[in-house]
Order: structure tokens, then C-alpha cells, then sequence
């Protein structure tokens, strides 16, 4: 029994730690597409002014 | 930007739903369905966990050899991105059939480890993987990598069929496939279509998350220009 406890759970161990990753990886990937669009809504404003100068 | 970049698309969550139902059929099954066997008690059930990553594990290689062909056929970064994403979720499968194959060695043989050739092509198929993410992280050129990573993906697929017929072509102690009741065999199929399903659904996530990581980069550098 011991054996096969530590099995599934060295499994859902691996999974876990992999998923984890994946979510932190979507995180900082949202995080850079907030950035960009922030960047971006930066530079469509200053357009205007800029030709009006 | 954010929907095109990073959105989960419209069958994303019925899919997931359906993975979730496959999972949890399998655990339920290993754990309360099948049989206790006579011999090694509860212990047995590490083989519905273990041949289901050991399956994972094995299917990895030669998907990625047939991505890493289409890659230098087409050079489409996209084949590179299923590919290093197939290397990743078979790697964590490679490991975790060695270690439930160890623990499972402990119960029927009394000992973690021996130089069984099932267990020793296994272990080369792990350190090709191994090899595989390692070259992968220490290349910095998109193309340049996908070319290395197609060919280490080919030399890994031929390694395939050794580790499988490793039973019958040499001698050794790990069992070739062990006769068991219709319920053990039908557990087994149930536990090897929910992890597969699983592991798949990793799979599409993080090749999904690769190309977008791509285009996301390639829209700074424009952006930087």
C-alpha cells in the first residue's frame, strides 16, 4: 500500500510542480502583453500631439 | 492583442471538462475498481500509473521526430514549438516511470534498481530527453535549435523500438506483458486513455503558450526598433 501511495503521489508531485510552472509562465506572459498594450496606447497618444507640434 | 495572444479558444472548456472526467475514472478505478492481487496486494496498482507514463513517455520521441521532420521540411517554427513542448511533458512521464518502476522493483524483485535491459534502454531514453531540454535551453537562435532538437528528436525515436522489444530481444527479469483478469486489463485501459488525455492536454497548452511567447517576442523587438 505504502508503495503505490508513493507512487500516485510522486506523480501528482511532478504534475503539480509542471502545472504550477505553466501558470506562472501565463502570468508573466500576461503581464508583458498588459505592458505592450499600455506602451502601445502610450505612443497612439502621443501621435496626435506630436503632429499638432 | 491579449484574445489573439492568449485566449483558450471555444472547445477549450469541454475539452478540459472531458480530461478532468478521464482522470478522475482512471484514479477511481486503480484505486477502488480493479482487483487486490494475490501476490503483491495493493502494490500492483503502481502498474495502472506506470504503463500509463511509460506510454506517454514512449509516444514522446517519435512524435517529436515526425515535428522535427516537418520542421526541416516546411521550416515552420510551429512544428518546433509542438515539438519542445511533446520534449517537456515526456520527460516528466520518462521520469516518472523510472521512479514508480523503481518503487514497483522494491515490491516484486527487492531491489530499487538492476541493469535489466528494459530498465537500462528506459534510463538512455530519459538522458536523451534529458540531453534534449538541456540543448534546447542553451541555444538562443529559434532556428538554429529547431535544427538541432528535429535531429536529437530522430537519433531519440530510434531508441523507441529498442526500449520496447527490449523484452524480447534480451534476457531479463521485467515482465514481457503478465497475463491478468478482464477487470485488471479494462482498469488498465481506462487508466492509460485518462493520463494520456491528461498529459495531451498539457501538451496543447504549452505548445499554445510557446507560440505565443514567440509572437510576443517578436512584437517587442518591433516595438524596439
Amino acid at each position: 500500500m505504502t508503495s503505490f501511495l508513493a507512487a500516485y503521489l510522486t506523480v501528482w508531485a511532478f504534475v503539480a510542480v509542471y502545472v504550477l510552472r505553466l501558470r506562472a509562465n501565463h502570468q508573466h506572459m500576461t503581464r508583458r502583453i498588459e505592458a505592450l498594450e499600455n506602451l502601445l496606447n502610450e505612443q497612439l497618444e502621443e501621435r496626435p500631439s506630436s503632429r499638432a507640434a | 492583442m491579449k484574445s489573439a495572444l492568449v485566449s483558450p479558444g471555444r472547445l477549450a472548456r469541454p475539452a478540459n471538462l472531458l480530461v478532468v472526467f478521464l482522470l478522475f475514472s482512471a484514479i477511481l478505478a486503480a484505486c477502488l475498481i480493479a482487483p487486490t492481487e494475490v501476490t503483491m496486494g495493493h502494490s500492483q496498482r503502481i502498474v495502472y500509473v506506470h504503463v500509463a507514463v511509460a506510454w506517454m513517455g514512449l509516444a514522446g520521441f517519435p512524435f517529436m521526430a515526425i515535428a522535427g521532420f516537418l520542421y526541416l521540411r516546411t521550416r515552420n517554427l510551429a512544428w518546433d514549438h509542438w515539438a519542445r513542448a511533446a520534449s517537456e511533458v515526456s520527460w516528466i512521464c520518462c521520469s516518472l516511470t523510472l521512479i514508480t518502476g523503481s518503487l514497483w522493483a522494491h515490491e516484486a524483485w527487492g531491489t530499487w534498481w538492476t541493469w535489466d535491459p528494459r530498465l537500462t534502454t528506459a534510463f538512455i531514453l530519459w538522458i536523451i530527453y534529458s540531453g534534449y531540454l538541456v540543448v534546447g535551453r542553451s541555444l538562443e537562435d529559434l532556428h538554429h535549435r529547431a535544427r538541432i532538437g528535429a535531429v536529437l528528436a530522430i537519433v531519440g525515436a530510434l531508441e523507441v523500438p529498442l526500449v520496447l522489444f527490449a523484452t524480447r530481444l534480451f534476457r531479463g527479469i521485467h515482465p514481457r506483458s503478465p497475463e491478468a483478469e478482464p477487470v485488471m486489463l479494462v482498469t488498465l485501459l481506462v487508466s492509460v486513455v485518462g493520463f494520456s488525455a491528461f498529459f495531451i492536454s498539457l501538451l496543447v497548452f504549452r505548445t499554445k503558450q510557446l507560440a505565443a511567447e514567440q509572437r510576443l517576442a517578436q512584437i517587442e523587438q518591433q516595438l524596439d526598433a
